[in-house]
């Protein structure tokens, strides 16, 4: 295949070190979700970051700057492609490397330079940018029917106030109960806030930004930013960990400069009403509960206890843990859009997660991200173990 | 007329020299093609995340005690951990040991290092072996210690292993050792000496030479930035 374009050009220097840097000690494959449910070391993070580099000597190395950039061979290139998106971007391996490679942020870059060269995305993955831009989710829904079925007819939305929920498409589309107890929690703190009308909250960006398909995403950004910014928004609470991790981290660089408000994951908005006494939980739990960490909210941006904090509210509960939970947290499956086309490996990932939650003995296993809410539900049917699932938020609003 | 042993240690000469050179040309050349590969490009979104300079020294020596302690794989496998760092310390010492052979005069504290890098040499093959056998634990298929892995810890174990031979047992003349490295770092080759544990040696120094990861100069650095996101990471809602 001939082979022009630079493999590094659109990596930062950081990132070129951090493939160098590798040291192939392999510490990685053990905490893997993918490695645990293929067991193909072939697609492992050192396999493929050696791939990488020889795909960086071939058009970067001084060697081929000064004779030339050498051909690609079109199978390892595709093969790449596939293992690179066959990965969660949980960021486990980045998290125990014991060099510190920052895979979180990585993958999504070298998932970019594929899709750059026309490698990728695949499958299902390939619709959504022509979704997002026809209906702004990448589900292909209609945009009249996002909060249609779920939002509760009782609760009054403030058409200006400082606090803002963005429902996401996730959540709006495929994890109801989740987005109906958010709203549901929200009206009981007693705050007004605002949303923006169906057709107005589009998608955050995220599925394209991790599936390496940039093009639209100043787009969305400034549409959303500005639709805020004119709500008078200084605070935007959101329930998706992929959402808010996108808002937070890349909304400012597509946006040119910092946003005009915070944004807030909704545990920890609703950690905050708990302490300061504007929410109040009238109902105990006599329940052993277990919280499953989703790796864009854990690793990603670092909210951790506040979930927990949350839950040790309920009177009653018992909190249990994961093995590997906070920032070492296990992916359910459903991370990176890889759910979309490795469908198998995401439900096997699903069934650990249920597998150890059942296990240790709890009788709810208690998610916080839709896209995990979706997934593991979806591993529950026909699996020989069984346990309830719950979003944190519906959890909290049954002791209301 | 030169008899044939004569012959053969001169061929021998110049093949083991002709290749030293092509090594040390193509390590010096990956060298340089590193950093040409770094410094050639774009830097779209790196920025430095620590501002204050207290804070950048407290980076810079979290990172160095990173660097040198291998605390990031101490978290993770301590088991590993002892091996990989006795391994790393000892095979440093031993290279430091063996400054003596390429200057001349010798100065003192060189001296000392080869005095050092002797115990060093003990430990190192025993190193490498208790990580095999901590790896080989671990690993039940063996993925998690790929072939290049293995190639390289053989390397240097046999090559750990000539070395206690030598200086234990069958003493090759170090002068003329000496004498011959001096000369291919001067361009002047000396004879060659054919003592055929110094051979094997030797030979599989310039293989390590040639097949030496690229991590050694990168991974330092990625430590160095990793220490700064951890140092300098603030999770969200938590800004001042
Ligand atoms: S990011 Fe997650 S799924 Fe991808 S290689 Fe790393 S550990 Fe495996
Ligand atoms: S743990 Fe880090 S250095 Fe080791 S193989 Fe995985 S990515 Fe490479």
């Amino acid at each position: 295949m001939k082979n022009k374009r630079s493999f590094i050009k659109d990596l930062s220097k950081k990132q070129v070190m951090e493939i160098k840097g590798c040291t192939d000690c392999r510490e990685c494959l053990k905490h893997c979700p993918v490695q645990m449910v293929t067991g193909n070391a072939d697609i492992s993070t050192p396999e493929k970051i050696k791939i990488y580099k020889e795909f960086i000597d071939s058009t970067d190395s001084l060697k081929a700057r000064i004779f030339g950039k050498k051909d690609i061979d079109e199978k390892l290139l595709k093969d790449f492609a596939e293992a690179v998106f066959e990965c969660t971007t949980c960021g486990a391996c980045g998290e125990i490397c014991p060099v510190g490679l920052d895979t979180q942020r990585l993958w999504p870059a070298l998932r970019r330079e594929m899709v750059k060269r026309g490698i990728g995305p695949f499958g299902a993955q390939r619709e959504m940018q022509k979704a997002i831009s026809d209906t702004g989710n990448p589900y292909n829904e209609p945009a009249e029917e996002r909060f249609k079925t779920w939002f509760p007819d009782e609760i009054k939305i403030a058409e200006q106030s400082e606090i803002a929920y963005y429902a996401g498409c996730t959540g709006a589309y495929e994890a109801h109960p989740m987005v109906r107890s958010d709203v549901l929690v929200l009206d009981a703190i007693g705050e007004p806030f605002t949303m923006l009308s169906a057709d107005k909250e589009v998608c955050c960006g995220f599925p394209l930004f991790i599936t390496g398909q940039h093009e639209m995403l100043e787009e969305l950004t400034n549409k959303l930013v500005s639709a805020y910014a004119e709500k008078g928004v200084r605070e935007l609470v959101c329930s998706c960990p992929c959402c808010v991790n996108i808002m937070s981290r890349d909304w400012p660089i597509f946006y040119g400069s910092e946003l005009p408000f915070r944004i807030v994951h909704i545990s920890q908005y609703v950690k905050k009403a708990l302490e300061e006494g504007r929410l109040k939980l009238s109902k105990g739990l006599k329940e052993k509960i277990i919280y499953h960490d989703p790796c864009y909210l854990s690793r990603g941006v670092g909210v951790i206890e506040e979930p927990r904090e949350v839950l040790r509210h309920i009177d009653g509960a018992e909190l249990i843990e994961f093995d590997a939970h906070g920032r070492n947290s296990r992916c359910c499956g459903a991370g990176g859009a890889a759910r979309k086309i490795f469908h198998e490996n995401a439900i096997a990932m699903g069934r650990l997660t249920i597998d150890e939650a059942v296990e240790k003995g709890a009788d709810r296993l208690v998610l916080s991200c839709p896209a995990c809410y979706a997934k593991v539900n979806e591993a529950m049917k026909g699996h020989k173990k069984q346990i309830t699932i719950v979003d944190i938020m519906e959890l909290i609003s049954e002791c209301i | 007329m030169a008899d044939g042993s004569t012959c053969y240690s001169k061929a021998m000469e110049i093949l083991v020299t002709g290749i030293t050179y092509g090594i040390l040309a193509v390590a010096y050349w990956r060298g340089i093609s590193a950093i040409v590969l770094v410094c050639g490009h774009s830097e779209p979104h790196y920025r430095p995340l620590a501002k204050s300079r207290v804070k950048k020294a407290k980076i810079l020596l979290n990172a160095i005690l990173d660097i040198i302690l291998f605390r990031r794989l101490l978290r993770v496998n301590r088991a590993l951990w002892i091996g990989e760092w006795v391994f790393h310390v000892s095979f440093a010492l031993v290279l430091l040991g063996h400054l003596r052979y390429i200057m001349q005069p010798v100065p003192g504290i060189v001296m000392e290092l080869n005095c050092i890098g002797k115990h060093a040499g003990y430990v190192l093959p025993l190193s490498l072996l208790y990580i095999l056998i901590v790896r080989l634990v671990i690993s039940e298929k063996g993925e998690y210690f790929s072939v290049r892995n293995l190639v390289l810890v053989s390397v240097i174990f046999i090559l750990g292993a000539t070395g206690v031979i030598m200086r234990y047992f069958v003493r090759p003349d170090v002068i003329d050792i000496k004498h011959y490295v001096l000369g291919v770092l001067a361009f002047d080759p000396n004879p060659l000496p054919l003592d055929p544990v110094f051979l094997l040696h030797y030979i599989l120094f310039l293989v390590l030479l040639l097949f030496l990861p690229s991590h050694i100069l990168a991974a330092p650095i990625v430590m160095i930035e990793a220490r700064e996101r951890d140092d300098t990471f603030v999770p969200l809602g938590h800004e001042e």
